[in-house]
């Protein structure tokens, strides 16, 4: 799929959303999230070989492709968690995005712990030259 | 009282059982000093260091090319690291910009730091290391080569000078060699380490940061400073020419050298003179297993610098200030280390030189 088939089917959706959010503002709700569902498995096959090509690449560093596996999930994560959030707030439930953030940022704090982890034994081992 | 008990038997032990000290002239013995690391380039080449006919051997037939070529295929050069850490950082830098919420943006940009710090902190440890491994094996080769070195010259042409000279210029060596691998070496590891608390920390430490870079930078140009007048030769071996080359070479210097560049800048002129002075025997035996000893780790660090450059390019752009500042304390300790090799190793080059000319060499 181009990007340009992407715009048109955005635009069509955006005022499909308008139309039906009058009548019946729920099937609103479902049809942007069917649209994100759709754009978002559309475009994993291009970030999954995009992925593979960076982790093939960064293969030669052994503790490389590990670290950048964490930072992949951190910003998949954090585009997920974004676009939940805004469809959550676009529907009126502002607790529930906020609820979001919350979960998505103690999640990253747990991801980001194994990297402190291996920073404070890396600096250990600075020390100890 | 126990003191002067214990000083008076060792005296006494000392004057009844003499032990004769003398220096072998044979070349052999010279080579039996030379490190491990550079034996190994000779072995794997066509050429010998036996004797003084094959250092000029070396130096005639453009062995010496030849020689640091194998010293380089040797020493594995960190070429596909640095590729490698370069992408990263494209990578960690431009995933940021998809996320737009300033919260998780800033989360994303704390692990992608968190990971750019690692990825540069492994490699660190192996350069301090292979700067420690090259500071002590100089060292060693120094403090065995200098005695035999004055023996050469005693009985060549004997000069009282070059006798009482050695044992100063020895104990500026040793002491260069202490100060850079024992103070300078852990003061770096320990600036960078600050120095990534304090990125992620919101500077809390850059006063204490900025006194440590200002006690190396000035512990550097004390030693540089100090061998200079120590070896207060710069009148008897200072090229007469101030010519446009030198002068060229002052400003190359005095630019791209980090932190001592401009010290070293000002000592061109006698680094120059004892290079020529060098040109004879024994001293071109120092030169070549200096430049195989330094040279490696000198082109790593300027690797280093050249794909941190990079690295600081790609950063700026962003607003992404803990990355910035964790490559900018990387970028500073591989400065420190390769002001600490340059100094060490020209060090070297005048206490050599030094040596030669109080012991008549002209």
């Amino acid at each position: 799929m181009n990007i340009l088939s992407i715009i048109i089917i955005s635009v069509v959706v955006s005022v499909l959303a308008v139309l039906v959010k009058q009548n019946n503002p729920a099937y609103s709700v479902l049809l942007i999230i069917a649209f994100a569902v759709i754009i978002i498995s559309v475009t994993l096959s291009y970030l999954i070989s995009l992925t593979d090509n960076i982790v093939d690449t960064v293969n030669s560093i052994e503790y490389a492709s590990e670290f950048l596996k964490i930072l992949l999930k951190a910003i998949a994560i954090c585009i997920l968690s974004d676009l939940a959030s805004n469809i959550c707030k676009d529907a009126g439930n502002t607790t529930v995005a906020v609820c979001i953030d919350v979960i998505t940022k103690i999640i990253l704090l747990s991801l980001s712990l194994p990297l402190v982890d291996k920073l404070v034994e890396i600096i250990q081992g600075l020390f100890n030259i | 009282m126990k003191k002067i008990c214990l000083f008076v038997i060792t005296l006494i032990i000392v004057l009844l059982f003499p032990f004769n000290c003398y220096a072998d002239n044979d070349f052999d013995s010279v080579y039996d000093i030379v490190p491990d690391d550079v034996k190994d380039v000779f072995s794997e080449s066509e050429y010998e260091l036996k004797s003084i006919q094959d250092v000029i051997n070396i130096i005639s037939n453009d062995g010496l090319f030849s020689l640091i070529k194998i010293a380089f295929s040797n020493y594995s050069l960190p070429l596909k690291t640095i590729t490698s850490l370069l992408l990263l950082s494209v990578l960690s830098v431009s995933l940021q910009i998809i996320i737009e919420k300033p919260e998780t943006k800033k989360m994303a940009q704390i692990i992608s730091s968190l990971i750019l710090c690692i990825l540069l902190a492994e490699p660190l440890k192996n350069i301090i290391i292979s700067v420690t491994e090259c500071l002590n094996s100089s060292g060693i080769f120094m403090f065995s080569f200098l005695p035999i070195f004055a023996s050469f010259l005693i009985t060549s042409s004997p000069t009282t000078s070059a006798i009482a000279y050695t044992s100063t210029i020895y104990f500026f060596t040793e002491l260069t060699v202490f100060i850079s691998k024992s103070v300078l070496t852990p003061l770096s590891t320990f600036l960078f380490t600050m120095s990534v608390v304090s990125s992620v920390s919101d500077g809390i430490f850059n006063n204490l940061l900025g006194g440590i870079k200002k006690l190396i930078i000035w512990t550097l140009g004390l030693v540089t400073t100090i061998f200079t007048a120590v070896t207060s030769v710069q009148s008897i071996i200072t090229s007469a020419a101030d010519s446009v080359a030198i002068r060229t070479g002052k400003f190359v210097v005095g630019s791209s050298v980090p932190v001592v560049g401009g010290y070293i800048s000002e000592v061109m002129n006698t680094v120059i003179g004892s290079v020529s002075i060098m040109r004879s025997g024994i001293g071109l035996f120092a030169i070549i297993i200096m430049i195989i000893m330094f040279l490696p780790v000198i082109v790593e660090l300027l690797l280093w610098k050249v794909g941190l450059k990079f690295c600081q390019m790609i950063t700026f752009g962003t607003d992404n200030e803990i990355s910035i500042n964790i490559i900018n304390s990387f970028d500073d300790v591989i400065s420190v280390m390769l002001s600490i090799i340059i100094c060490v190793f020209i060090g070297m080059i005048l206490s050599i030189s030094a040596i030669l000319v109080f012991g008549g060499v002209k």
